[in-house]
């Protein structure tokens, strides 16, 4: 197959996807108010535009499928035949099959076998001929779009060239059949975006070149160089301002299969639920488009799910029966907001604070000292989950998190309001762009480092009236009566404890807030996020590295590595959020593991796979009881059995801290802490090397900074030493 | 014939494949990354990309202090560049793979793994690394055993 033949065929590909897309929101339309001829046009054209193209390039079960599909389409659209929600849903498969062939023939460059030959009988059978109905190819003069759509039919009576291959390329030079307002003097072209992307990192790059320019300019003199010099800022700016343009798109682009799933999920549900969509021109980069779309589409979920009632539940509470979804898109200071509310139930304060105490997601004391608003934004917490039922469509506790999360990670927030009785809206706010970073440029440790603002809440300066102080050893800072815990720059990094720390930097993520250390910051800047490169791609703790002005490298923190940390040693329930991060980053996970790093005795250290891992609580050595032979331990309200690792492995008489760590373990079918003398840290990195050793309960050993780290299996540690804990059902 | 360059690092001779070799730099501004393996000296900006500086002493276990040298050779890894610290670069030769001997098995693992052979005929000793090996050992694994 030629060059030109295979853009022949992505152009087909992509037009005809787009004019699927129109195809299903235009369909739902038309459930909704069967008379919208509009819409009914907007269908025909579109199934007639895939087909005269797949005609065209030898198609032939695509091109069938389509015929059969418009054969039906004409006559709904001459009026012979009433829409009905059945014929909907025949149209909607119609498109998810034609979907599927597109799919086939973007793999192979060819079609398959024919797969739908059943749902083309369906279609047949719902046209109800039996009579040679007209070809609606030939007798479209109701489509406005008419001239250009007429040489389609010349062109599929044509004959054939053979079934699989491509016409020839002269054939080809004549314009593509579009059902659209696409002319010869359209003013758009299709760009692959690889040399997009390209042309945006050298924007930037020009960008950072001047910047680096700039510092010699305060040194000349002459009028000359002064005005190039001008000149060249004020057309590198404008460039790179134009070139970040050629990545926006409208916000509306993504939300084109939207209708169709709100209709598909609420029919699901039982319910009735309409979306309205409002602001979908506004433009933000195309990567951010993409990155929204499942937080969006879960958020959708939610709502149809909890939020909006049954038809009854809703009348019996003087509504319409139909709910409603309004989905909202706007431009605000250099930042994209989207919000989407519904006027289902609403969110129960009481009911949340409930259920967050019965999960353990904060205790009683402090969910009687939070507001109502605070504790809405609950939903927020892994594992929570309000629903009374795991339904197919949510409700498994992976939920708001995850929404939460992959917003946070594209640099975003959310916020939930709630009134009850009335309903929901969840705020997003996401930056227009990412290739561009708003960063702090602090100091720690005598060497720089970015910080991406999106996370930073305040700074706040370290003096006599406002110290850092110690609970534990733990350092703290009191902000306005709250108790912030704090972590160094330079420590969590991996490099010395800063020896002059000054300046606490307050960073929200993830749920937790808390104090970054540093030594003092330089500037905010706008950076440009470079990758670390091979070597250096298990450091988790950055984000990337970037170019400043002054031509240096400076690492990018990563605030939601160190965030996790903060949640580790802070005694929050990690299960779910390791769930939800597997979740969203299902593709480099797959060697790396989260290993949670405990120390033992004087000098061992041990390595847990953070996935056994339930939570993580600190008790005081006293709070360890026998009974019955059995070590146990009272945390929130709950009777844990306990196995100390020290006398599991039979390692140490040390005496006992005053405080032990408890890793808490559901795999066994009964939930067990594991005491140790400490939490460490959570490492990411691929298990290198391992032997079977004949110690029970151990897998194999990693390399943690050097050092050999025993890996401990603790399902099997558990069922070894403690096999009554493991033997009841799972 | 193979084309190598020779270069000097903590009192050794040692060869790379001169084609392999994209240019010979002069490191400023050398960015450390806490954190980071020991044999990665840091980061480096080599024309608006973020270049990593190996230390080739550290990683093959040479009994020496890390390099404190600012000239570097740079290599492809890949789609990516990485750089390679050393003291003094001295010549481009031509040699026949055949005057290339195996490395004597009283060699460290280490260094054997890492290298093609020995070549007798310069004044001093001349080590041939294999740039492949190097790379692959330098950087993080992907496949669990």
């Amino acid at each position: 197959m030629s060059d030109l033949d295979v853009e022949i065929l992505v152009e087909f590909l992509a037009e005809s996807r787009e004019n699927l897309d129109q195809m299903e929101r235009e369909l739902v339309v038309l459930e909704r108010d069967p008379r919208a001829q509009t819409a009914l046009h907007a269908i025909f054209r579109a199934i007639h535009t895939i087909k005269g193209t797949a005609g065209f390039l030898g198609l032939d079960h695509l091109q069938h499928l389509t015929h059969v599909g418009e054969s039906l389409l004409s006559r709904l659209r001459d009026g012979e035949l009433p829409f009905t929600p059945t014929l909907a849903s025949l149209l909607l498969r119609l498109v998810d099959a034609v979907r599927g062939m597109l799919g086939h023939i973007e793999r192979h460059q060819a079609e398959g076998a024919d797969t739908c030959a059943d749902l083309a009988a369906e279609l047949a059978r719902a046209t109800d001929d039996g009579s040679d109905a007209p070809t609606p190819a030939a007798a479209a003069p109701v489509v406005p779009a008419d001239a250009a759509v007429e040489p389609a039919p010349a062109v599929e009576r044509a004959p054939v060239v053979a079934a699989v291959e491509l016409a020839p390329p002269p054939a080809a030079a004549a314009p593509p059949p579009a059902g659209g307002a696409r002319t010869p003097t359209d003013p758009t072209i299709r760009v692959d975006v690889g040399v997009l992307d390209q042309l945006v990192n050298l924007a930037g790059e020009l960008v950072l070149a001047r910047n680096r320019l700039a510092q010699y300019v305060s040194t000349w003199t002459d009028p000359g160089h002064l005005a190039s010099w001008q000149r060249l800022h004020q057309i590198s700016s404008q460039l790179q301002e134009q070139v970040m343009k050629t990545r926006m798109q409208p916000i509306g682009a993504g939300w084109a299969k939207l209708p169709r799933t709100v209709r598909d999920l609420a029919s699901q549900c039982g319910k009735q639920v309409r979306i309205e969509m409002e602001g979908g021109e506004t433009e933000l980069d195309r990567t951010l488009i993409e990155a929204i779309r499942d937080p969006l589409t879960h958020a959708l979920r939610n709502a149809i799910d909890h939020g909006i009632e049954s038809p009854s539940d809703r009348l019996a509470a003087c509504k319409e029966a139909e709910g409603v979804i309004r989905l909202r898109a706007y431009h605000d200071s250099g930042q994209v907001h989207i919000e989407i509310a519904d006027d289902g139930a609403g969110i129960r304060p009481d009911r949340v604070r409930a259920k967050a105490i019965e999960r353990g997601v904060i205790s009683a004391d402090a969910a009687a000292r939070m507001s109502d608003a605070d504790l809405v934004r609950l939903v927020f917490q892994p594992g929570f989950s309000t629903a009374a039922v795991v339904t197919s469509v949510s409700g498994r506790g992976v939920g708001m998190d995850v929404v939460r999360s992959n917003i946070e990670k594209i640099g975003g927030q959310v916020d939930l309001a709630s009134v009850p009785g009335d309903g929901t809206t969840l705020r997003i706010t996401i930056p227009l762009t990412l290739a561009i970073l708003p960063a702090l440029i602090v100091e720690s440790g005598g060497q720089r480092y970015a910080v991406p603002q999106a996370m930073l809440r305040e700074l706040v300066r370290i003096d006599a009236s406002h110290p850092i102080e110690h609970v534990h050893d733990a350092p703290v800072f009191r902000l306005r009566g709250r108790l912030l815990p704090l972590i160094d720059l330079a420590a969590a990094v991996g490099d010395a404890p800063s020896q002059h720390p000054r300046l606490v930097m307050v960073i929200a993520t993830d749920g937790v807030e808390f104090g970054l250390v540093v030594d003092h910051y330089h500037d905010s800047e706008e950076i440009v996020v470079k990758p670390l490169g091979r070597h250096l791609r298990d450091l988790t703790q950055y984000g990337g590295a970037t170019i400043l002005g002054d031509g240096g490298v400076v690492l990018i923190v990563d605030a939601r590595t160190l965030a996790r940390r903060v949640n580790l040693l802070g005694e929050v329930a990690i299960a779910a959020t390791t769930a939800a991060r597997d979740h969203g980053a299902a593709g480099d996970a797959a060697s790396q593991r989260s290993l949670v790093l405990v120390r033992q005795g004087e000098h061992g250290r041990f390595a847990v796979p953070l996935e056994d891992i339930d939570r993580i609580a600190e008790v005081p050595t006293e709070a360890l009881a026998r009974t019955g032979g059995d070590l146990v331990v009272q945390l929130h309200g709950d009777l844990l059995p306990v196995l100390r690792l020290a006398d599991a492995l039979g390692t140490d008489g040390a005496e006992p801290a005053s405080l032990v760590s408890l890793i808490v373990c559901g795999r066994t079918g009964q939930r067990v802490g594991v005491a140790v003398d400490q939490v460490l840290d959570i490492v990411d990195l691929i298990p290198e090397r391992r032997w079977s050793n004949h110690r029970l309960g151990v897998t194999g050993t990693v390399i943690v900074d050097g050092g050999v780290v025993e890996l401990l299996d603790l399902p099997g540690l558990i069922a070894s030493h403690a096999p009554h804990l493991s033997r009841s059902t799972p | 014939m193979t084309r190598l360059c020779t270069f000097a690092l903590a009192d050794r001779l040692l060869a790379i494949d001169a084609d392999q070799i994209r240019e010979i730099v002069t490191l400023r501004d050398l960015t450390a990354v806490p954190g980071s393996p020991r044999h990665v000296r840091g980061l480096v900006n080599l024309r608006g990309q973020i270049v990593a500086c190996i230390d080739l002493g550290v990683l093959l276990a040479f009994d020496c202090p890390p390099t404190s040298k600012q000239l570097a050779v740079v290599v492809a890894d890949g789609d990516e560049l990485v750089s390679m610290a050393v003291d003094r670069v001295v010549d481009v030769i031509e040699l026949d793979p055949g005057d290339i001997e195996p490395v004597p098995p009283t060699v460290p693992r280490v260094v054997a793994d890492s290298s093609i052979g020995i070549y007798q005929g310069s004044p001093q000793l001349l080590l041939i690394l294999d740039l492949g090996h190097l790379l692959e050992v330098s950087s993080p694994r992907l496949e669990v055993s």
